[in-house]
């Protein structure tokens, strides 16, 4: 967890290490989580294996459910057994914080499922494949957070925060896309507005991932993460039109 | 006045020391120690066993002065005035010292109390040590306990009651510093509790540093706090920045237990 050395409790460590490992294992479930909720989008999809999709889906938000549930008793037993000062301190109520944001996220997959589900027979369900994109930069920085987790490097942590700039980027090109597609065809509105709340639902999940992000550099660092200065075009690629061409793509 | 006087004590601190080193014998316990202890502010000393905690607090009234082959270099003043220039006991008048185990006298509580006042010729009348003697109990939040058996030996007292009374002797004396050497070290947790609620009602009136094995209590009790490691100052700070966000790598692998 850090370059500390060991606590002379050994048992201390044993209980902080528990507490991480089960972090890393809600990052992992989430991480399957997100791949399996923008599958839901795939157009070559039959019923059936949308139900064992969903069943997937179902089964690791309970295992989220129980895992945070799991994360919060330890820490309290912990907070309250071992006392714990400084960074020992700032690392459970982290962990506390951290399991409730990966439970959440876990919530907004099985959303981005049930949309996914729901577009299954729309007209427009090849346009709504654009979401794969979203999941490439959504699963890239939960990737980062679970690498952060690991190493609680406030260095990375930074780098992988900014990340979040680029889901933000991408979410306002494809509402912009889509709200033209919506004026041109207006029978689209029913499925593009399923499409849009699926698209927020991943850029909420960006949010939650920087808010984990910001907490593991709180219990590196002890100090309030500070954002770094936005640059100016720094979200320039994502609004560009080659991309919003792609977008519409399908 | 009083306000100009409030303000200067804001501005100075209490207790200053600088370059503050001991030696007992040829071993050299206190190097270079650089501190400020504010006025009506309680002031921890934590470390590991042995880092020179009790040591410094025994130099600001002198007690080392006792120890044969212990000398003390450097300057520790109280409101400006180097301790070493002032009379011995007349120092130890103006600062209570409340030790590890509570120590009252083998006299009555009553007499625990009047004691040092008589000695120092605090009272006139016998009117007027009646009232030091209660007023100094009830501050130590004992007088309820005891105010129909002032007669009795202290011995017959908790342990928890008995170190109250000691706080009662020290503040019947209207010390302007008191230091605390583990004051809760031999006592339960509802005296220990006691004992903390006391101190945090004493820092309104006075100065408290206090050495204290126990993490928990330090942040509980002081406003400040220091951390001694091997004979020297290596952090000192608000208690909440120092348990919460130490600067220092040392002092965040003592207080999360990685080094004793």
């Amino acid at each position: 967890m850090s370059e500390d050395p060991h606590h002379i409790n050994r048992t201390f460590d044993e209980e902080l290490s528990r507490l991480n490992e089960m972090l890393l294992r809600m990052g992992s479930i989430v991480s399957q989580q997100l791949d399996a909720a923008v599958d839901a989008f795939a157009c070559d999809r039959s019923q059936v294996s949308h139900i064992e999709l969903m069943e997937g889906i179902a089964q690791r938000e309970h295992a989220l459910n129980d895992l945070e549930r799991r994360v919060q008793d330890m820490a309290v037993n912990v907070a309250a057994m071992r006392q714990p000062m400084a960074r020992d301190l700032r690392t459970i109520i982290v962990a506390m914080k951290v399991s409730d944001a990966f439970e959440a996220i876990g919530d907004h997959c099985a959303s981005i499922a049930g949309k996914g589900r729901a577009l299954v027979h729309s007209p427009y369900r090849k346009r709504f494949t654009s979401i794969e994109k979203l999941r490439v930069s959504a699963a890239k920085m939960l990737e980062g957070v679970v690498i952060c987790c690991r190493s609680w490097d406030a260095n990375l942590a930074l780098e992988v925060w900014q990340n979040d700039r680029h889901i933000n980027a991408l979410h306002d090109s494809l509402l912009k896309d889509f709200s033209l597609l919506m004026v041109e065809k207006p029978e689209s509105v029913a499925s593009v507005v399923d499409f849009l709340s699926a698209v927020k639902y991943v850029e909420r999940l960006g949010d939650r991932l920087k808010s984990i992000i910001e907490a593991l550099h709180y219990a590196a660092e002890g100090e309030v993460f500070a954002p770094p200065p936005l640059k100016k075009n720094s979200s320039k690629g994502y609004n560009s039109k080659k991309t919003a061409k792609n977008n519409l793509k399908g | 006045m009083k306000t100009q006087q409030n303000k200067k004590e804001q501005i100075a601190p209490k207790v200053v020391a600088r370059g503050v080193n001991v030696y007992y014998g040829e071993k050299q316990a206190l190097f270079q120690v650089k501190l400020e202890v504010p006025h009506r502010r309680v002031t921890s000393l934590i470390g590991p066993s042995g880092c020179g905690k009790s040591t410094f607090l025994r130099c600001i009234n002198r007690m080392n002065d006792v120890i044969a082959g212990c000398r003390v270099e450097g300057s520790i003043t109280i409101d400006g005035l180097d301790v070493s220039s002032l009379d011995a006991v007349a120092l130890r008048a103006r600062i209570g010292m409340v030790f590890q185990k509570p120590n009252p006298f083998p006299k009555s509580i009553y007499e625990n109390v009047a004691y040092g006042v008589r000695i120092h010729g605090l009272a006139d009348t016998k009117d007027e040590m009646d009232a030091i003697v209660r007023r100094s109990l009830a501050r130590a939040g004992l007088a309820r306990e005891v105010s129909e058996r002032l007669n009795d030996p202290a011995y017959s007292l908790s342990g928890g009651q008995q170190q109250r009374l000691c706080i009662a002797r020290a503040i019947a004396l209207q010390p302007e510093l008191i230091l605390m050497d583990e004051p809760c070290s031999s006592l339960d947790p509802i005296a220990t509790a006691r004992i903390e609620n006391l101190i945090a009602e004493l820092s309104r009136n006075y100065t408290i540093l206090i050495v204290t094995h126990s993490m928990q209590q330090a942040a509980r009790v002081s406003h400040r706090t220091v951390f001694f490691h091997l004979g020297r100052v290596i952090e000192s700070g608000e208690t909440t920045q120092v348990f919460t966000n130490p600067k220092r790598k040392q002092t965040e692998r003592y207080i999360t237990g990685r080094i004793g």
